[in-house]
């Protein structure tokens, strides 16, 4: 890859928070983190409550990109076949009956999976296997999913009455979890001024799939050096209970966060250095990947569910403890 | 491009290298430079509560040693060029330089592509990369610290430390030891050599002496090497009691010899222990035999009979085999004598008188060499006790209280001169130090009767000394019967111990056996006018204070004091003294 390409990587990342902009008021660092999922090829898992723009964000995203778009609302009454597809009757002009598969709205390159949490735990893992083996099974027939696949899944964290949670094996298929924020007094202001009236604003499409395809070869191919591979290591072994954790972590942590964390973490911060114009990662990217990379991994116990302690609080104890031990 | 890349990046890291190195030499020096100052601090403070031998000097090297030690475990240890990237790094680099260093070999294009950017960014920002390594700033604060100690160091260095006097006495203890040690080995030497004693009598000499250096090795003390050195001294007086008491049957036959008609000139030759007169006192005797009528003779054989019998009888009370067997030879000689056999009997008599004087002059030697060696012994024990009792205490006073040592009895060898073995103490002036006495020759008035021991006077030495000699001196009188200044020749050994007067420090006095103690203490009796009466002394039965002991000046002084002032009290200190006593005891108050 030449550095021109580099460079044009750069360019399109840019172009890309431009155009979003143009939809999206405000919410900097989520549109910031869903780049990372993407030029990552992960999945990412969107909390905030409603309204806040999440399923915008991954429509504008979807449309950004020049991608096919599927938006599949979770409710408890969602079959698993409501997702993957099923095989149906087919009656051909000669009146032939045979069964023809039938694709579900997993077969897009963005699908949202909006309120994930609000679906039954086996059709979440429909979804699940879809997004960690990249294939749907139906039938008898196991069929790709388009590339690049991505899956933007959103929760709301404040109606739990009838939901189902995911479970942890669940969870850490999401390369990261961006917590979406309550925009600030201006961008509140500037949210009703946009939605007010007139026509809705169209984005243009900056990127195309081979692009992005592109853009994810170069992040992979960025270099990370051995104290800093070190580092992301430390930091995912401090997630969990033991002598040498943090007292937090051994009065709150009931498990830590699984090697898909570091890994997470290492492609999460090569993407960041990309973007950033470095060829190398840097402690700091792998500092600021760590939040969004961790904290649907490290699973608190009851004492901090009564406390109110949130793993993002965790997490950023451990950050400190370890940026001072280096 | 992929090799000149590499080459710049380590010229580019060179500088950065080459100042880090700089900074952990400093450090390491400064550091242990420092580490040394605070080995030297605590050194130089606990060498003010314990005595430490050359702590000055070793606090002085300890710095530079510890320096030593840092430029030396700095060998072999460079940062490396991995640290140097790092360094870099934090300047704002973002890994750049540590990932260009850990990807150098690497040709890929994202490798060069890296490297570059590393490149120009360390390029731009290489001043301010060698700037932020800074030295002054890492070394300053141990640097004034260490400044600080060793002004404290210096300081610590010219004031005078307590403790030097300590170290002063333990040297003297040592140099004092091994002297004594010394003074053992020659001495053990000089009996060895010693050609009149018997193998038997080197041999228990010889284990003596080796027991004594043995202790004294294995002492840990100065208390304890004087208790070595008085135990040896106890076994030598027992082995001299024993060497003495064989002696005493023929003692027994000079007196015997002196009750029978004709037989004085034979007592009085053996008493000379010259075998010349011993020769012409048989050809006298032979001539007034000669004269004798048969019964005179029978009754002469009858009396020399019962001679025979009572020096056989001590004989074996003693277990002299010498003197077994003279008393056989006499046993023949009065038979022969009985038989009219004069000429038999004058051989038999002749060979058993031999016996007896070679016998004697055994005797008499093995005692002057158990003297010697008790001379040895306390020689070594004053040197000692001077030791440990603290070389500074050395009062310049001009009058010391000499102690003569137990002067060893030895057989009286002539009776016309009026000689008596007594000690002759040298109470020396300023009486810290003591002195032995030699073995001398000393002309003493002595009161006893024969085999017993009486007490010699002892001398004080002239002058402006005033040293109050206690008489330890014994002797035997030759003479038998009581007597005043008949002894014989003898050869003594004294030692003065002696507290002086004046101005000094009084840690550690060697307190004499048998010199104080309740009712049964060391009684001296004087008469007369002051200096000139006879003088009588009695040795103490038991001692409140251990034999030998070395104990503290002033609880030693206040013992004797208090002694004083009782027999003051009681009076039985004549009027003449005990102004004297009243004096010497104020002039050695501590």
């Amino acid at each position: 890859m030449s550095q021109q390409a580099w460079i044009d990587s750069r360019q399109l990342a840019e172009r890309v928070r431009e155009e979003i902009a143009k939809v999206l008021v405000g919410q900097k660092e989520v549109v910031e983190q869903l780049l990372w999922a993407v030029f990552a090829g992960g999945h990412a898992l969107l909390e905030g409550v409603p309204g806040l723009g999440k399923t915008l964000l991954v429509r504008t995203l979807a449309q950004v990109f020049e991608l096919s778009f599927q938006r599949i609302q979770f409710t408890p009454d969602l079959m698993p076949t409501d997702i993957t597809g099923t095989n149906i009757l087919h009656v051909d002009e000669t009146g032939r009956q045979t069964f023809q598969f039938q694709q579900g709205p997993i077969f897009a390159h963005v699908v949202l999976a909006d309120e994930i949490n609000r679906a039954t735990p086996k059709t979440q893992s429909a979804l699940l296997e879809a997004m960690q083996e990249r294939t749907v099974s139906a039938g008898g027939a196991t069929r790709p999913l388009p590339e690049p696949f991505f899956v933007l899944a959103t929760q709301n964290p404040l109606e739990q009455e009838g939901t189902y949670p995911l479970p942890e094996a669940q969870m850490d298929r999401f390369l990261l979890k961006i917590d979406v924020p309550f925009p600030s007094e201006a961008e509140l202001k500037e949210i009703v001024l946009r939605t007010g009236g007139g026509s809705p604003v169209q984005v243009e499409k900056v990127a195309s799939g081979r692009e992005i395809a592109a853009l994810q070869q170069a992040a992979r191919e960025v270099l990370v050096a051995d104290a800093v591979l070190d580092y992301a290591v430390k930091l995912l072994l401090a997630t969990h209970p033991g002598e040498q954790a943090i007292p937090a972590v051994n009065q709150y942590v009931r498990s830590g966060a699984g090697p898909r964390g570091v890994q997470a973490m290492v492609a999460l911060a090569k993407v960041r250095a990309l973007l950033a114009g470095r060829f190398n990662v840097a402690f700091e990217d792998v500092e600021a990947v760590a939040l969004p990379a961790l904290r649907h991994r490290i699973f608190l116990n009851f004492e901090a569910e009564a406390n109110g302690i949130r793993s993002d609080q965790i997490v950023r104890a451990i950050l400190e403890n370890v940026r001072s031990g280096q | 491009m992929s090799a000149q890349g590499k080459d710049e990046l380590q010229k580019l890291l060179l500088p950065i290298h080459r100042r880090l190195i700089r900074k952990q030499r400093m450090r390491q020096l400064v550091w242990s430079a420092l580490w040394g100052t605070v080995a030297s601090l605590v050194l130089l403070v606990l060498a003010r509560l314990l005595p430490i031998p050359f702590s000055r000097w070793i606090a002085l090297v300890l710095p530079i040693f510890a320096m030593l030690a840092g430029a030396l475990a700095l060998i072999g240890k460079k940062p490396t060029w991995l640290e140097a990237a790092q360094t870099a790094d934090r300047q704002g680099l973002q890994e750049r330089a540590v990932t260009a260093w850990e990807n150098r070999a690497s040709t890929a294009a994202v490798a060069l592509m890296q490297r570059e950017d590393a490149l120009r960014h360390l390029r731009r920002q290489l001043p301010q990369i060698v700037e932020s390594v800074r030295i002054w700033k890492e070394v300053k604060r141990p640097l004034l610290l260490t400044g600080g100690l060793a002004l404290a160091v210096a300081v610590l260095l010219l004031v005078p430390n307590p403790q030097d006097d300590k170290l002063a006495q333990m040297a003297q203890e040592g140099k004092a030891l091994e002297e004594a040690t010394q003074k053992l080995e020659q001495t053990r030497q000089e009996v060895v050599a010693d050609s009149r004693l018997s193998e038997e009598q080197k041999k228990q000499l010889q284990e003596l002496l080796e027991q004594a250096k043995k202790a004294l090795a294995e002492a840990d003390d100065p208390l304890e090497r004087l208790n070595a050195i008085r135990a040896a001294q106890i076994q030598l007086e027992k082995w001299q009691e024993a060497e003495q008491a064989k002696w005493t049957p023929f003692a027994r036959l000079q007196q015997d010899l002196r009750q029978l008609p004709g037989m004085q000139g034979l007592a009085t030759a053996l008493q000379q222990g010259e075998r010349e007169a011993l020769t012409a006192a048989l050809q006298q005797m032979a001539r007034t035999l000669e004269e004798l009528t048969e019964e005179e003779r029978k009754q002469l054989a009858e009396e020399l009979k019962k001679v025979e019998e009572q020096l056989r009888s001590q004989a074996e009370a003693v277990r002299s085999q010498e003197a077994v067997r003279t008393a056989g030879l006499l046993a023949a000689a009065a038979e022969q004598l009985a038989q009219g056999q004069l000429s038999p009997a004058l051989s038999s008599l002749e060979q058993s008188l031999l016996q007896a004087l070679e016998a004697e002059k055994r005797q008499r030697q093995a005692l002057l060499a158990a003297a010697h060696v008790s001379a040895s012994l306390l020689q070594s024990q004053m040197a000692l006790a001077t030791a440990g009792s603290g070389g500074a205490s050395q009062p310049a006073g001009s009058a010391g209280t000499g102690q003569p040592a137990p002067v060893l009895p030895v057989p009286p060898t002539g009776g016309a001169a009026g000689q008596q073995p007594a000690g002759n103490p040298a109470a020396n002036a300023g009486g810290g130090n003591i002195q032995q006495g030699g073995a001398n020759s000393g002309s003493a008035s002595a009161n006893g009767s024969a085999g017993e021991e009486n007490s010699g006077s002892a001398s004080t030495n002239g002058g402006a000394s005033q040293g109050n000699g206690a008489g330890g001196s014994t002797g035997r009188n030759g003479n038998g019967g009581r007597s005043a200044g008949a002894g014989g020749v003898g050869t003594a050994s004294g030692a003065g111990s002696g507290a002086g007067l004046g101005a000094g420090r009084h840690e550690l006095v060697t307190v004499p056996s048998q010199r104080m103690g309740d009712g049964n203490g060391p009684v001296d009796t004087v008469g007369g006018p002051l200096g000139a009466g006879p003088f009588q002394s009695r040795p103490s039965a038991n001692s409140p204070i251990s034999s030998g002991a070395a104990l503290p000046y002033e609880e030693v002084y206040a013992e004797y004091e208090q002694f004083a002032r009782e027999s003051l009290s009681k009076g039985t200190i004549p009027a003449d003294y005990q102004e004297t006593v009243k004096k010497y005891f104020e002039g050695i108050e501590p």
